[in-house]
């Protein structure tokens, strides 16, 4: 009979929060030394590019946790994510003709676009169950050319700007500043739907069974949770987070029929780095992805000297960053950070190949049978 | 801009009619038909048209070229590639980059009007489209190798952040590709003068293109039902069991990717000799890609001719919402009255057809009698506006022939269930006009735009439509059997 | 056991997740034997199988066959060199015909490699022709050659067994090994088709199957290897491990 453990020890984290936590903490140090390697090479204005980069990456963040609920939930990739959130973006606009505060119609917005997400489910996706992985992403695809060039025919190609006077940078130091609407603003609300998120997924029942679903479908059927139920609750905690980003990024350029769908990628990179159906891990990738392309500037320009590359444009290619990290996630890690390798991966022969090659140790069979009589077997 | 005809297809009859393709293919026409309508409305040449025309064809074979290429890679293979755009892209701007003379900058006082392009090598064209078919191919199989092994989501996703990666390359990196001007002037393969060169231009293309073409629907028929294409179709149906078969499956899939690619190179060299520039906005988007993916799914995955005739079809309609855009509109807002007048006709006439149908129908037992009597009934209805000289002659006609279509549908309502769908589409298309005519009096530019973005919708439907209703497409295709 | 083994296993190690399927299991089987591997469900048989014929990578140990080293190669370097594997379930491609599914299982149709297709046309043509005709014959032998032309989806489930054994004899194989090749076929089919490896045996060609009935097992097999709970428990002929006690036990209490 085992020796009972003291009462302290079961709340030590489990394993496997501990390698979670672990690797989190590679992540957090990496970003650090990263950091501190270019303020140390070019001065405080990299301070300000790290702050823009928190800016975007609260939008990113936003944004990609309600992705990566839906992802995990439902399991398939949703191509419209981008064209919701330009819906949102629209929808709080529209609101504001109506004479009502921007914030309020922000509210009203997350409360619409809720809805609109349980209509999607219910007309279009969960005719799509069972069908695989293709097959709803190219729906997805279809409903987001329906919503993007339905604001195009409604509203036209211009861009649109909200009814609220943007003001002056706010000044910290010298050298770096950030703006209040586009930056303050912007940070508290991805703080305060991160914080919503984080209640809502640990402290309330539905957000329990929607881990569970996540995790595992059939299990969270079989334990009698009703997962119709969690899909629907997905799909508005969803299309909700993707309006509140999508009125940020219209706060934080203009709004204009694609102004989602271009951020569609970055948003993906989030999910995919920080791995799917995880929240946490949306937030992680997140901060990643946004950090990465706005900290990449500084070397881009540094690039763009004719001494070292003679790089044309080099800041432009920023937006470029993220999608070669998440190319290169994809390649060699593509259940991201917070995710699992699953147990039946594809095996990549071609990798294999190469990994073979280089660890060779020749073994001959006459050894292994003289092993085996040996009795090491 | 009326059609009576659904646009969902209905059920297949195994052996009858086909239905399916009747329907598709009188959609083309009626896409070519209104497309010169509209020219004549505008008042362009016969040669015009024909220019305008040709110019339909060949794009529309560019975007078959492509969706073949798709078929290969997911049709066949089950490759989901989300970054066609991508490759099409790189067969483009490398035949542009070889064929093309010396472009060096341009530069007024300070200002850098055009940032020249790599270039002046100005090679033969053949040689132009086989190094861009070389270079999609070479890539799309560098971009296989680590991404074959992918789930096809994810495969979808990697694909488009290549290509989206790609257009921000070629917009940023303006000493090569010329930068978001493009590149501007690509030589056509042979070079006509004087007034008839663009007719002229548009006849080789679309020679050359048709040649392309139906080369390729040869050589992709001959290498599908081959012991490789064999494989490739089991690859997609059981990678694992092929596997355990003894095949490589790995190298099939680069095979067939690689392949895919070089095709989409193809149409990207001859989309750069058709329009004779290039630049890497609006030619190059995603939504490009979800374009072919259309075409694909309306035709049939793995269905060659679908792919092809699909491609005709989702860019007739594009060509077509152009035509209408640029043409017609100006001669719709001066025409507004006519306009208007036609569907007030259009009204009363189907209200009288439905009532023609009805009462003749019990009437008149003789089917053929019957049916004499409700053309007469609606003929004397069609004249009648040009008796009275409120609408033109051939209008009125159009107006008859529109009509009559809509009594024998009308008539087969009761059993068919097509039948009631078709005339939920009529109708639903006679209130679309409407909101037309009455929006073009209201902001008369809108109108013209918006059609533009209701076709991007209207695919964006069909996609859904088709994936939730027929995921094996519109057009069927014949089975082969190994004896 | 004066001649070396056809195949060796070497501590063979796979775990799945948490779950040790395979645990530093070692065996061998001897050429030109019948050879049976028995065992309670869950022993790790299928996957031990599955990790011989390359579609699962070992996590650890050593793989021999006929003096070449085989673990981590990829399943279609493994049929190249002669060894060839059924599936418990049938794998058999739907959408194609018996004779097409057998007809795939050729080595070295060179109708398969995209440039023979243009450059060599004729070699294609015959090459097809030549393994068609092959096909007919080893369908002939399983009893299903009235059945070329169907579709395989038409099969029944014993069908679809013999068509994994003619699958698998379309390559030209030195082993074979068998995963229940007669679970779900009636007992007359059964007869012939032992009848049929045991001539295939006589021709030189050697067989490792996996099955549960346990009348095949000790009728028709030289040697049993027993495994239980990823590593080999007990072998021998079939009379001396039916009396074994430890087998006896892992099956009653495993």
């Amino acid at each position: 009979m085992a020796r009972p453990r003291s009462r302290l020890s079961a709340l030590r984290p489990t394993a496997r929060f501990r390698a979670q936590l672990a690797r989190a903490g590679v992540v957090v140090l990496v970003v650090v030394g990263i950091f501190g390697t270019l303020t140390l090479a070019f001065g405080i204005s990299v301070l300000q590019y790290a702050l823009g980069g928190m800016v975007i990456s609260s939008i990113v963040i936003v944004a990609a946790i309600g992705l990566t609920v839906l992802y995990g939930i439902r399991g398939f990739a949703n191509f419209a994510y981008g064209d919701i959130a330009t819906l949102g973006g629209y929808v709080a606009l529209v609101l504001t003709f109506g004479g009502i505060s921007l914030v309020l119609g922000a509210i009203i917005t997350f409360l619409l676009l809720a809805a609109f997400g349980v209509f999607l489910e219910f007309a279009v996706f969960s005719r799509l169950e069972g069908r695989g992985v293709v097959a709803p992403l190219v729906a997805s695809v279809g409903v987001g050319l329906i919503i993007q060039n339905g604001i195009r025919a409604v509203a036209g190609t211009q861009k649109w700007l909200y009814p609220v006077t943007l003001g002056q940078d706010f000044v910290i130091v010298p050298g770096l500043g950030i703006h209040p609407i586009r930056g303050i603003l912007t940070l508290s609300v991805g703080v305060i739907l991160v914080v919503a998120a984080h209640v809502l997924l640990k402290y309330t029942n539905l957000g329990k069974a929607m881990r569970a679903t996540a995790d595992n479908l059939e299990l969270a059927k079989a334990t009698g949770i009703d997962t119709r139920r969690v899909t629907y609750a997905a799909w508005a905690v969803s299309c909700s987070f993707a309006s509140i980003a999508g009125v940020l990024l219209g706060l934080g350029s203009a709004l204009s029929p694609t102004v989602g769908f271009e951020s569609l990628l970055l948003i993906f990179a989030a999910v995919i780095v920080g791995g799917i159906g995880s929240p946490y891990g949306a937030m992680l990738g997140g901060l990643l992805v946004g950090m990465s392309q706005e900290m990449s500037v500084p070397v881009l320009v540094w690039l763009e000297r004719p001494d070292v590359l003679g790089l044309q444009f080099g800041a432009n290619y920023k937006v470029a960053v993220p999608f070669i990290i998440l190319i290169l996630v994809l390649i060699f890690r593509p259940w991201g950070i917070a995710g699992r390798k699953p147990v039946f991966a594809p095996r990549a022969f071609f990798l294999e190949r190469i990994t073979r090659s280089l660890r060779e140790r020749p073994v001959s069979s006459e050894a292994v049978a003289a092993d085996r009589e040996a009795g090491k077997s | 801009m009326t059609a009576a005809a659904p646009k969902k297809g209905p059920a297949v009859e195994p052996g009858g009619f086909p239905l399916n393709e009747f329907i598709v293919f009188s959609l083309i026409g009626g896409i070519v038909v209104i497309g010169i309508i509209s020219a004549v409305i505008a008042g362009a040449t016969p040669k015009g048209i024909l220019t305008n025309l040709g110019f339909y064809v060949s794009v529309a074979i560019i975007f078959s070229v492509l969706a073949l290429g798709f078929n290969l890679q997911w049709g066949y293979t089950g490759l989901f590639n989300a970054g066609i755009a991508g490759f099409y892209l790189i067969g483009a701007y490398v035949a542009a980059i070889a064929i093309t003379s010396p472009a060096p900058p341009i530069v007024v006082g300070d200002v850098v009007v055009y940032p020249g392009h790599l270039g002046g090598f100005s090679l033969p064209l053949v040689v132009g489209v086989l190094l861009a078919m070389v270079a999609a191919g070479g890539a799309a199989a560098v971009v296989a190798l680590p991404a074959l092994r992918l789930r096809a989501d994810y495969l979808a996703i990697a694909t488009l952040a290549l290509a989206v990666t790609l257009q921000i390359v070629t917009r940023n990196a303006q000493n090569i590709t010329g930068g978001a001007i493009g590149i501007t002037s690509v030589p056509p393969p042979i070079l006509f003068q004087g007034t008839d060169a663009s007719f002229l231009n548009a006849i080789t293309m679309v020679g050359i293109g048709g040649f392309v073409l139906f080369a390729l629907l040869v050589i992709l028929q001959f290498m599908s039902e081959s012991p490789w294409g064999r494989v490739l179709r089991d690859v997609r149906e059981d990678e694992e069991a092929t596997m355990a078969l003894g095949k490589n499956t790995f190298s099939y899939k680069l095979q067939a990717f690689a392949l895919g690619g070089a095709l989409m190179g193809l149409a990207g060299a001859l989309y750069a000799v058709t329009l004779g520039y290039l630049s890497p906005e609006s030619s190059f988007a995603p939504a490009v890609t979800f374009s072919v993916w259309v075409m694909v799914i309306v035709g049939g995955s793995g269905n060659n001719r679908g792919a092809f005739v699909g491609a005709f079809l989702i860019y007739g309609m594009e060509w077509l919402s152009v035509q209408v855009r640029d043409q017609a509109a100006s001669g719709l807002a001066a025409n507004y009255l006519l306009m208007s007048v036609l569907f007030i006709a259009l009204g009363v006439g189907a209200l009288l057809a439905v009532l023609a149908v009805q009462f003749v129908g019990r009437r008149v037992l003789d089917r053929r009698r019957a049916w004499l009597l409700i053309a007469a009934i609606l003929g004397a209805f069609g004249a009648a506006p040009a008796a009275l000289g409120a609408l033109p002659i051939g209008w009125c006609f159009a107006l008859f022939v529109l009509l009559f279509g809509f009594a024998f549908v009308v008539d087969r309502a009761k059993k068919s269930r097509r039948a009631r769908a078709g005339i939920y589409a009529a109708a639903t298309l006679y209130g679309v006009g409407w909101a037309f005519i009455l929006l073009q009096q209201l902001a008369p530019n809108a109108v013209a735009d918006s059609f533009f973005y209701i076709r991007l919708m209207i695919i964006g439907a069909l996609l859904i439509l088709l994936i939730i209703f027929r995921p094996e497409g519109i057009l069927r295709e014949k089975k082969r059997v190994l004896r | 056991m004066a001649t070396s083994p056809l195949l060796t296993v070497n501590a063979v190690e796979k775990a799945f997740g948490g779950i040790r399927a395979v645990d530093r299991c070692s065996l061998d089987v001897a050429p030109k034997s019948i050879t049976g591997l028995i065992g309670p469900n869950g022993a790790g048989k299928s996957t031990l199988f599955n990790i011989i014929a390359g579609l699962y990578r070992p996590d650890g140990g050593e793989i021999w066959f006929n003096g070449t080293q085989i673990d981590g190669l990829p399943p279609y370097d493994i049929v190249g060199l002669g060894l060839t594997k059924t599936w418990q379930i049938p794998h058999e491609l739907r959408n194609l015909t018996v004779l097409e599914n057998v007809v795939l299982a050729a080595k070295g149709n060179s109708g398969e490699h995209l440039l023979n297709l243009f450059f060599r046309p004729r070699a294609v043509k015959q090459d097809e022709k030549q393994w068609r005709l092959r096909a007919r014959e080893i369908l002939k032998l399983t009893q299903l050659d009235n059945l070329a032309n169907e579709h395989a989806r038409t099969l029944s489930g014993g069908q679809k067994k013999l068509l994994e054994l003619s699958r698998a004899l379309m390559s030209d194989p030195t082993l074979v090994l068998l995963d229940e090749p007669v679970a779900g076929v009636n007992p007359a089919l059964t007869g012939s088709l032992m009848d049929l490896i045991e001539r295939l045996r006589r021709e030189g060609r050697t067989f490792f199957l996996i099955e549960h009935d346990m009348n095949v097992v000790m009728n028709r097999c030289d040697r049993v290897i027993v495994m239980h709970q990823g590593r080999k428990l007990a072998e021998g002929p079939p009379a001396t491990v039916k009396t074994d006690p430890t087998v006896i036990e892992s099956y009653l209490g495993g």
